[in-house]
């Protein structure tokens, strides 16, 4: 049975699909999909998450918006949110950070990084 | 004859001879008296001396005992260390055993994390048969997987009296497009012509503005193009174990998809997949 339930947003497939690949190895945590920001507040609306693991470059709307939707929604402003993204650069995660993202991780990702950022901030030993 | 008459017992004599005889007396008396406190004042002696031989021997007894106690608790003292020191080296094994585990354990997580990367890319990359989506999973591939930042994907094109390269696919290198590379020629067209990889040290390669790697995309005994990466993302600064077997995987199986979705394109239309299935 799940106790923590996580929103993975990404516009790749394949990336989306190792990021669950990954998370599939923590036990009771369950995983939703979502495309874009866009469908990911729609995911968020819809059920109640433990996590956000989102990407900033994405079509419709990127991840540094939805992590200022995130902040200001009334469930899930203190969920924490993880940023797996493609820049690199230290402004970009100054921002990211600044708007309210815990974790700042930089692609290409490597499993046991995300799994063990992911534990750290669901809290699971 | 009375004594006084006696000459042999002349009064004086006889006062004399009980003097003598009350000296005599008081002396041995005296000396009989001192002898005797001598006597008491050496058996005092001996008493206190036996008294002290007692003691000094319970106290030898004791120290015997004592020193049987030192001797009981030197051997369990010499038995424990021989047990602290096996249990060290059982710890010390223990320790070495659990690193090795550790070791193994992390070993089998790169693995693991190896094997979803190409199970991942691979899947994603036989998951459709759209060139421009085979083209797009391999741009994906490039930048999310492998941390590419600047990359073109050449195709081989017939042309007397050697094929050439050109560009298809550019991602943020736009000096690439329109450029014809002939065949055999550079490291993007050795690659092509001999069908190895061409892996330079990425460092170096930015600086002078070279490719980083070029992979031929080989179709049976044939190389149909060349993946050309010029640079990496800013915080990947080499390669490292998966992005080789990436390449592999890249020039072993994009090929393969590129041409797949070619054929298919070339058919005009997309049969129902379940009729040309139900044919074979």
């Amino acid at each position: 049975m799940a106790q923590y339930t996580c929103l993975v947003v990404e516009d790749s497939p394949m990336m989306r699909q190792l990021i669950v690949f990954a998370l599939g190895r923590i036990r009771h945590l369950d995983v939703v999909e979502a495309d874009d920001g866009v469908d990911g507040l729609k995911k968020l609306s819809a059920g109640k998450f433990d996590l956000v693991i989102t990407d900033i470059n994405m079509p419709i709307m990127d991840g540094l918006k939805l992590v200022k939707r995130i902040r200001t929604d009334a469930v899930h402003r203190d969920v924490p949110i993880m940023i797996i993204t493609t820049e690199g650069a230290a402004e970009d995660r100054q921002r990211a950070l600044q708007l309210g993202a815990n974790a700042y991780i930089t692609k290409p990702i490597q499993a046991p990084q995300v799994i063990s950022k992911v534990k750290e901030l669901l809290n699971i030993p | 004859m009375t004594a006084k008459d006696d000459p042999k017992t002349d009064p004086d004599d006889f006062l004399n001879l009980a003097a003598k005889r009350e000296e005599f007396l008081e002396t041995f008396f005296r000396k009989g008296a001192e002898l005797t406190d001598q006597l008491l004042q050496e058996l005092q002696v001996f008493r206190e001396r036996i008294a002290a031989l007692e003691e000094e021997n319970n106290d030898l007894r004791l120290q015997l005992a004592s020193d049987d106690a030192i001797r009981d608790l030197l051997t369990r003292v010499r038995e424990l260390e021989e047990e602290r020191q096996s249990l060290r080296q059982s710890t010390t094994d223990m320790v070495g055993e659990h690193n090795n585990y550790t070791a193994r354990f992390a070993e089998m997580e790169r693995e693991l994390d190896q094997m979803a990367n190409l199970y991942v890319a691979s899947f994603q990359l036989h998951a459709t048969l759209d060139a421009a989506e085979v083209l797009s999973v391999i741009e994906q591939m490039l930048v999310q997987f492998i941390g590419a930042a600047e990359f073109a994907i050449f195709l081989r094109r017939e042309h007397a009296p050697h094929p050439v390269l050109q560009p298809v696919h550019v991602f943020h290198c736009d000096r690439i497009r329109g450029v014809t590379i002939d065949w055999n020629d550079g490291p993007i067209g050795e690659a092509a012509a001999t069908q190895v990889n061409y892996i330079a040290a990425p460092a170096d390669a930015q600086r002078h503005g070279l490719p980083i790697a070029c992979i031929p995309m080989i179709f049976g005994r044939d190389a149909i193009g060349v993946i050309v990466i010029y640079k990496l993302l800013e915080q990947k600064t080499d390669f490292v174990d998966i992005d080789f077997e990436l390449f592999k995987l890249l020039a072993q199986h994009s090929a393969a998809a590129i041409v797949g979705a070619g054929l298919l394109a070339r058919c005009g239309n997309v049969p129902d997949s379940l009729n040309s299935f139900a044919s074979l």
